[in-house]
């Protein structure tokens, strides 16, 4: 364990580092996951989703939760507890409704993490390792993660059951569900060589009705989504590691080098090395 | 907390009292008041400020300002060019705070995130 502050209001933050561990936790509060490098697998109820540093884990309180670590290097894990009377001032200051928190089954998935997620992350986490002992301030960043995940929850659910062409609302946020599940399958496992009707059986839909919904929701097939995921986790490696560029190509799923520098110039206009002899690593 | 000035109207006046309140409570070099700063094109839409301070951590600074007795009329909130907040100055000039904040790799993977 590295670091870990319980502020007076009970909300609490952690930061531990491990290459090889298990830990289980019963959630007594709303709690933030995110991994800040590498990767770790978590089991949540009946589920199970591998956590990367572009995406974030929120878990209500009562469920249960293990997570698995087990790497070559150090993989350092964020998780902040946000106390019941924190949440209730936040979402009273903010106007969001209370279900929003679970919003019928959605709660507990991993959605990304966006650039003012990672960049308040990074202030807050500064101000721990210096030691920052106001409290009030750290404060402030919580809420500020809070507002940050809600923003992307939003986009990520409400906005893209909007644009599912179904006349009843009941229906749109079933498939909408469903849809998520298999997202999350995707996010999961991309780097593994999964098949549509992996992902279209996750969604509990037939093949060509899980492919035509995904595309409404998320504006791309699921082979395209799959395809962009890995590009954009090879970027992270790229700028965040020192693995060859060989072992990247393996690491997100590619077979073969040169269809995936072929994809990644025609996607961000460069080449995987120039990509990383130009740019500073993404703060976690 | 560091503060540096990105743009200043033209007009903006600064009085006595105001220069006070910059040097001392912000600690900015009122000298550079002098210099015509081009207003930039990515705050034209979102807020009529006669000043815009630049931070490196706007809710850091926001906390500061708010111990030195500074009310904002705009909290912290997200804009297109980052995170900013908005304040008076003694003498009434509205000051934007900003922390800039590059979302190009956000844009340039087109929604996808």
């Amino acid at each position: 364990m590295k670091f870990q502050k319980t502020l007076r209001n009970q909300n609490l933050i952690r930061i531990e580092t491990a290459h090889e561990a298990v830990q289980q936790q019963d959630h007594v509060a709303y709690t933030l996951n995110v991994v800040l490098n590498g990767t770790a697998l978590y089991r949540f109820g009946k589920r199970k989703a591998q956590l990367y540093p572009d995406s974030c884990l929120m878990l209500s309180p009562g469920i249960k939760s293990e997570v698995t670590i087990s790497a070559d290097f150090d993989v350092e894990i964020l998780t902040i507890s946000f106390s019941t009377s924190f949440i209730n001032s936040f979402l009273k200051q903010t106007g969001i409704a209370a279900e929003q928190m679970t919003k019928g089954g959605f709660g507990e998935s991993l959605y990304p993490i966006s650039d003012d997620m990672r960049i308040t992350i990074g202030h807050l986490r500064r101000h721990l390792e210096r030691g920052t002992d106001n409290e009030e301030l750290i404060n402030e960043y919580l809420y500020h993660c809070l507002q940050n995940y809600f923003t992307v929850f939003s986009r990520e659910v409400v906005l893209r059951m909007e644009k599912l062409r179904f006349s009843k609302a009941t229906t749109r946020e079933e498939v909408m569900k469903r849809l998520n599940d298999a997202r999350e399958y995707i996010s999961s496992n991309y780097n593994k060589n999964i098949s549509l009707q992996d992902a279209a059986d996750i969604a509990c839909l037939s093949v060509n009705h899980f492919m035509r919904t995904f595309k409404e929701a998320y504006g791309f097939s699921p082979h395209q989504y799959l395809i962009r995921l890995r590009l954009k986790r090879a970027r992270y490696l790229l700028r965040n590691t020192p693995y060859a560029l060989h072992e990247i190509v393996g690491m997100v799923g590619f077979e073969c080098p040169s269809s995936f520098i072929r994809l990644f110039r025609n996607n961000f206009t460069m080449t995987p090395l120039k990509y990383r002899a130009a740019g500073t690593p993404m703060p976690a | 907390m560091s503060l540096s000035l990105k743009y200043t109207r033209p007009d903006a006046a600064l009085q006595p009292s105001a220069r006070d309140f910059f040097e001392h409570t912000l600690g900015i070099d009122t000298e550079t008041f002098n210099q015509v700063l081009p207003r930039p094109d990515d705050l034209i839409c979102d807020v009529d400020a006669d000043v815009v301070l630049l931070t490196t951590d706007c809710l850091e600074t926001c906390f500061e300002l708010r111990n030195k007795g500074i009310s904002f009329s705009q909290s912290p909130s997200y804009m297109q060019a980052g995170l900013s907040a908005v304040f008076v100055d003694p003498t009434g000039n509205t000051c934007l705070l900003i922390e800039e904040r590059d979302y190009s790799e956000e844009k340039e993977l087109n929604g996808f995130v």
